[in-house]
């Protein structure tokens, strides 16, 4: 039997869900991700599934290891995750979460460039719903934002990809040649991958997302971009640093958030940024840490932000500030979220350890980016010591009950994968795009690590009320855009509306004037010579300046009651003046 | 000087004590390069830990001057 593109199975199974109740509908919504995943299995590197279309083949399943490796991740995350919202009574959280999956997976496999700008949108769509869905003013808002955003993105991506098609004629996805297209393409890859200062749309929508939405926007939206990175952008050397950049960035605001889900969408910024630099160094060993980031990374910040939907499904809140004393009660959330944060954090024996000492690794060719990316490190630990602290392990009393049964079960498998990942990293290395040379285990690795996160924990613990959660807004560039937002509706609305009355007005008094021409042109000629004569006549302080003043008036009357005639004689002549100016004009080279 | 201020200080004497004993091991032993065969792993597992304490204290000096400063820029909550 022949593979189908997982998209299909996604996007098509999607239709079925609200015909579906009770068990049914929850084995059905399991069946379609675990379909999919066979499916997986079964495809071979290929090319198949084009359809011809204006003299371009759209390849809708383009089989290589470096698409399968994505997708595998994208259907198990997507199983768990479906897992974890099975408790969900919406249709519409089901039916766009199925569509945003699909999508993504779209992405993944497309052959072409407009195969994968068509999956890119309806991917920013679907996953605007996980967002509204919440049904609060505050989503609505940021999915606005959202999609403002992301439509930026898409149109700077598709008009890159015209460009790019109009010198080369072809839409393969391949690596870039620098040029305008190479930009454009850059900044609407960057927007996804959020690039500084492309990445406000992050922390500013998934924390006001639906639970379960949450966890999916934390997997698909930045790995599909970071897909494309390596697909086009490999071994250049400014995206490497953009990811140092974004490591320290992230980590650094992270820091500072005092809403759960805030803090871990920085967080999001700052591991993108390690898979970024990955792709940017371009090394085998560097796109191979990258992709098994990517890998490891979906499934630790998939579980994070799966413990921190069951904290505040049980609890209501979601300020660092307002939280605590969960540890005793709801111990299986509390587990699963230690192991999440010591698998970011890069713990030994978890599966940060593996892919982040890959990353660091290929980074050493360059000091200043592997400085960034250790630096971000001690900030990862240090910001996930005070998350378990304030979050889960400081004295406080509280009345709750651990997560639900579907819930805690998606969070130990996925929980159980990072450990297993993380003692035995063969699982991911035998699918990795490239052949695997990395010893994670080196006594190099395992001490320089552990001494690095021994010192930070100290310093945390010894610096404990340095860390403490404060209930503020922190500034981003946001600020910025918003800022400007705001300045050019101003400007839309004043300065813009008063040139276009003023030009209203001038064009109303124009037509007016050719009019009063056109009523009496020989009386309107001598009334304007009479004119030009009178203000001669002020200008030296002539004597006669009155009566002239006097006859202007009687001019202008006359202008009103009389109809005088052109002579057919002066008429010619105007007509071959206008010609031999046309004819000068028309010589000159320049046409109407 | 507070407590917590004087413990970091002697974690940074005792990594900087632990990276100039690497060191001073690694001319000794005459070593040139990194030395990861048998006779580097004296280096080893002196330097690394050494190099990463010291990395974890910049480290979090820098987070904590980060936070520090941008405290400054927060806004309260309306």
């Amino acid at each position: 039997m022949d593979a189908v593109p997982p998209a299909i199975i996604f996007l098509l199974g999607a239709f079925l869900i609200p015909f579906l109740k009770g068990r049914v509908r929850q084995i059905y919504l399991l069946l379609i991700p675990f379909l999919a995943l066979i499916d997986l299995v079964l495809i071979e590197p290929q090319i198949s599934y084009t359809l011809s279309f204006q003299d371009m083949d759209l390849v809708f399943l383009q089989a290589d290891r470096l698409s399968l490796f994505v997708g595998y991740i994208f259907a198990i995350i997507g199983f768990l995750g479906i897992l974890y919202s099975l408790n969900v009574k919406e249709n519409g959280q089901h039916l766009s979460a199925f569509w945003y999956i699909g999508s993504s997976m779209g992405v993944v496999f497309a052959g072409d460039f407009f195969t994968l700008l068509f999956f890119w949108e309806l991917m920013a769509i679907s996953s605007l719903f996980l967002i509204w869905y919440r049904k609060k003013k505050e989503s609505i808002d940021a999915g606005f934002r959202y999609v403002l955003m992301h439509l930026f993105g898409g149109g700077c991506l598709l008009a890159g990809i015209v460009i790019h098609y109009w010198t080369t004629n072809s839409i393969e996805i391949t690596s870039m040649d620098f040029g305008l297209s190479y930009i454009l393409i850059l900044i609407g890859v960057g927007l996804n991958t959020v690039f500084i200062p492309l990445h406000t749309w992050l922390p500013d929508a998934y924390p006001k997302a639906t639970i379960p939405g949450a966890v999916f926007l934390s997997v698909y939206t930045t790995k599909t971009g970071v897909y494309v990175l390596a697909r086009t952008f490999p071994g250049v050397e400014a995206v490497a640093y953009m990811g140092g950049i974004m490591a320290l960035y992230g980590v650094t605001f992270a820091l500072l958030q005092n809403d759960v889900r805030k803090l871990l969408s920085y967080h999001i910024v700052s591991q993108v940024g390690y898979m970024v630099a990955g792709i940017g160094i371009g090394t085998t060993l560097g796109v191979n840490g990258g992709m098994a980031h990517l890998f490891n990374h979906i499934l630790y910040k998939a579980l994070l932000f799966m413990c921190a939907g069951a904290v505040i499904c049980r609890t209501g809140r979601n300020k660092l500030t307002e939280l605590g004393g969960l540890a005793k009660k709801m111990p299986i959330t509390t587990v699963t979220f230690v192991i999440a944060a010591l698998s970011i954090s890069g713990v030994v024996g978890f599966n940060g350890f593996i892919s982040k000492g890959m990353v660091i690794e290929a980074a050493r060719s360059l000091p200043l980016l592997w400085l960034l990316l250790e630096l971000a490190s001690v900030g990862t630990f240090l910001s996930f010591l005070k998350l378990g602290y304030y979050g889960f392990f400081r004295k406080k009393e509280v009345e709750v009950k651990e997560a639900p049964g579907v819930m805690l079960i998606a969070m130990s498998i996925t929980a159980f994968l990072c450990v297993a990942i993380g003692t035995y990293p063969d699982l991911i290395f035998k699918i990795l795009p490239n052949p695997v040379e990395y010893h994670p285990f080196s006594l190099e690795h395992v001490l320089g690590t552990s001494m690095l996160l021994i010192v930070t924990g100290i310093i945390f613990l010894l610096g404990l009320h340095l860390f403490k959660p404060h209930d503020r807004i922190t500034y981003d560039f946001d600020y910025l855009y918003r800022k400007s937002a705001r300045l050019f509706l101003w400007f839309c609305k004043e300065p813009m509306t008063k040139f276009a009355s003023t030009m209203d007005k001038v064009a109303i008094k124009a037509a007016n004037a050719f009019l009063w021409f056109c009523r009496n042109p020989m009386g309107a000629m001598r009334y304007i010579s009479y004119k030009f004569h009178l203000f001669y006549l002020e200008l030296i302080k002539a004597e006669h300046a009155v009566e002239l003043a006097i006859k202007l008036e009687e001019q202008k009357i006359r202008h009103l009651e009389r109809h005088e005639q052109i002579g057919i004689g002066l008429t010619i002549l105007l007509m071959v003046i206008v010609l031999l100016l046309y004819l000068v004009v028309y010589v000159m080279g320049f046409r109407f | 000087m507070e407590k917590w201020k004087f413990n970091i200080v002697l974690i940074l004497i005792f990594a900087a004590l632990l990276t100039l004993g690497a060191e001073l091991v690694h001319v000794y032993e005459g070593h040139t390069d990194e030395g990861h065969g048998d006779e580097g792993q004296v280096h080893e597992v002196l330097c690394f830990p050494g190099y990463s304490m010291v990395l974890a204290i910049t480290g979090c000096a820098y987070f904590i001057t980060a936070i520090k400063v941008l405290r400054i820029i927060q806004r309260e909550v309306p």
